[in-house]
Parts: C-alpha cells; sequence; structure tokens
C-alpha cells in the first residue's frame, strides 16, 4: 500500500506542479515603456489588423529612444489636459495618452503599491504638479475629482530633472512643466482623447 | 490341460495392456496427481484422485513472501515501467516548471518593478512558452506513467502478485 501511496502523492504533486509551474507573461501597467538604448530598439506602433497607426496627416507613429525609455514625441502641454476642444498629437489608445514635457504620457495612479511607470518616469501627482500654479489651476481640481484614480496624477519626468530632455520649441520649464506662452498658455492645441484606465 | 496355455496368452494381454495404460499416464497434464494406492499404478485411470480428492496445490496459495515463487511477468514490467515513467515526468515537471517559475518572476521584475527592453522582454517569453511545453509533454509522461503503475499495481494486488504487499487474504483465493 506504501507504494500505492506513492504513486497517488507523485500524481498529485505532477498536477500541483503543472498549475503552479506555468508560464504567464504579466501585463504590464499602461505607463510601462520599454528600455532602450537607441531608436533601433523602438517599433513603429500598429492595430489589431498589423496597420501602422497614423496621425490626423496620414503619417505613421514611431517610438523614438528619449531618457533611455521607447517613448512617442509630443508639442502638447499638460494644460491642455482638460480642454474640451483639445486634440492630441499623441496614439490613439484606450489608456489614454496625454502629453507631458515632451513626450505622451498615461495617467497614473500615486497610491498604487507598484511604480506605475517605468524609471526613471515617475507618477507625479497632478495637485503637486498644479500646486505651483497657484489660482491659475484651480480650475483643474474639481475635474480631478471625477478621475478613476485615488492619487491621480501622470507618468513623466519633470523637466528641470537633471535626466530630463529638453522642452519641446516654444516651451519653457516652469516649475518642473514644460509650458508653451504663444497661445493662451500653452502650446498648439494638443491634448488628450480619454482620462486614464 | 487346457488351462496352462491360455495363462501365456493371459498375461501377454495383461502385459501389453499395463504397458500401453502406463505410457498413457505419462502423457498427464496433472503431474502433481499421486495415486492412492501405489498396487494400483498398472491402472492409471483408478490410480488418479479426483479433483475433490486433490487437495489445493500449496504452490497456488503462498502463506508469505518468502514462500512465493518471484516471477517475472508483463505485469511487472508495467508496473516499473510506469514507476521509471512517473519519476522522469515528475523531475521534468518540476525542474521545467522551476525553470518557468523562475523566468516568469523575471520577466514581471522587469515588466512590473525593474524595466527591460524589448528584445530581453521576447528572449524571456520564448524561453517561458518552451518551458511550458516542456513542463506540459513532462507532465504528460508522469501521468501515463503514474496510470500505468497504479494500474499494474492493481492487477498485482488483486491477482496476490508478488510486488503486492499481503493485506488479503490470498491464501484463502
Amino acid at each position: 500500500m506504501s507504494r500505492l501511496r506513492l504513486i497517488v502523492g507523485l500524481a498529485t504533486s505532477l498536477s500541483i506542479g503543472l498549475v503552479v509551474g506555468c508560464f504567464r507573461e504579466a501585463t504590464p501597467a499602461p505607463g510601462f515603456r520599454y528600455e532602450c538604448s537607441s531608436d533601433d530598439d523602438c517599433i513603429t506602433p500598429v492595430d489589431g489588423n498589423g496597420d501602422p497607426l497614423v496621425d490626423e496627416n496620414g503619417d505613421p507613429y514611431a517610438e523614438q529612444c528619449i531618457a533611455g525609455l521607447c517613448q512617442h514625441a509630443c508639442s502638447g502641454s499638460i494644460l491642455d489636459l482638460l480642454s474640451p476642444s483639445g486634440t492630441s498629437d499623441c496614439p490613439s489608445d484606450r489608456d489614454g495618452y496625454t502629453c507631458f514635457n515632451g513626450t505622451c504620457n498615461h495617467l497614473c495612479d500615486a497610491a498604487d503599491e507598484l511604480p506605475p511607470c517605468s524609471a526613471p518616469q515617475t507618477c507625479i501627482e497632478f495637485t503637486t504638479l498644479f500646486a505651483a500654479f497657484g489660482e491659475a489651476a484651480a480650475g483643474f481640481e474639481e475635474s480631478l475629482s471625477s478621475l478613476p484614480q485615488e492619487k491621480p496624477g501622470i507618468c513623466g519626468i519633470l523637466c528641470d530633472d537633471a535626466d530630463a530632455p529638453a522642452c519641446p520649441d516654444g516651451q519653457v520649464c516652469l516649475e518642473g512643466v514644460c509650458i508653451g506662452f504663444d497661445s493662451g498658455g500653452t502650446t498648439g492645441g494638443d491634448t488628450t482623447g480619454s482620462t486614464g484606465p | 490341460m487346457t488351462t496352462p496355455p491360455r495363462r501365456p496368452a493371459l498375461a501377454a494381454i495383461v502385459s501389453l495392456t499395463a504397458l500401453a495404460t502406463a505410457c498413457a499416464t505419462f502423457e498427464s497434464p496433472q503431474p502433481r496427481v499421486r495415486p492412492i494406492d501405489s498396487r494400483l499404478h498398472v491402472v492409471p485411470v483408478l490410480a488418479a484422485k479426483t479433483s475433490v480428492e486433490t487437495p489445493p496445490p500449496a504452490a497456488e496459495a503462498p502463506s508469505d513472501d518468502a514462500s512465493r515463487p518471484r516471477r517475472t511477468t508483463a505485469t511487472h514490467a508495467v508496473l516499473w515501467t510506469g514507476v521509471v515513467l512517473a519519476s522522469l515526468g515528475g523531475a521534468g515537471l518540476v525542474g521545467f516548471g522551476a525553470a518557468g517559475l523562475a523566468t516568469n518572476r523575471k520577466l514581471d521584475k522587469g515588466l512590473l518593478e525593474e524595466g527591460i527592453s524589448r528584445d530581453d522582454r521576447q528572449t524571456l517569453v520564448d524561453r517561458g512558452e518552451t518551458l511550458n511545453t516542456a513542463t506540459i509533454v513532462s507532465a504528460s509522461v508522469g501521468l501515463l506513467g503514474a496510470l500505468m503503475a497504479v494500474t499494474a499495481y492493481g492487477v498485482e494486488y488483486t491477482n496476490c502478485g508478488p510486488l503486492a504487499p499481503k493485506r488479503r487474504r490470498c491464501s484463502e483465493r
């Protein structure tokens, strides 16, 4: 009978091992960006049919290696985030892209246990971000409360950081945020089409 | 004196009959049959005991493992083949499963914490899928071996075979 128990135990171990030991690929957070050392390490995004994603002009979007991460460059401003008439020069994405400091970034929740953004990016809370603008950004607080995140923020690098890329043309770095002053406080009309995951 | 001439003829007939029937006993399929009376060996039909009279052979009802003959049968081969396959499958399952788990954790760490390049991610995904396949094959082999071993063990147990420990009253069967 001891042999029978051994065999039954072995079969049970097989079953448990099969369930536990299987490789399952994790789904990264929307704010995840692949590391890179050059533009060749990055790709041209494609849709579900394998066709390249194109912008309003029909030009394909292409990732660039910016700050060691594969990202999409853009010329909008974070202050366009809540502009109802704004359009984005970032690829459409169900998780929401917002142009922040020259790159297309996802919204994030600073309350997450795991870092929602890829280093050297961090999840910068909007309350912290807009605090520097005082009353000029007071209207954003009400809009931020409608976001699903507990502590809503955006993945990115403050432009006054040593590793931060330069602000887009026509923008200056103010309190860590690239701001353009040629069209009502922002550059262009770029903003996101959705508000995050 | 008519009697004496008939005696040699009768003796010859009896001798021939005894010789013929005695040869027949050599072809008997029951070698364990013992004559009831040694004097009846000249008449094999009478010498042989019936099945009711003959006690069950001791060799078919072993009283313990030592007295039981060690026989190698196909059941034994299937049993040990199953055990070997189950062991190999189990070892492969544990080994490949552990490697897959390590690959999984490495990929998770890269995707969720430390960062990873697209090429490194693809390498880890390919490795993980290969290990998955190896794990599934190992599990299948192990399961097949376990089934073979359990089935063969069941046959041994049912038939009071020497590989199954005696828990049943095999001597009464």
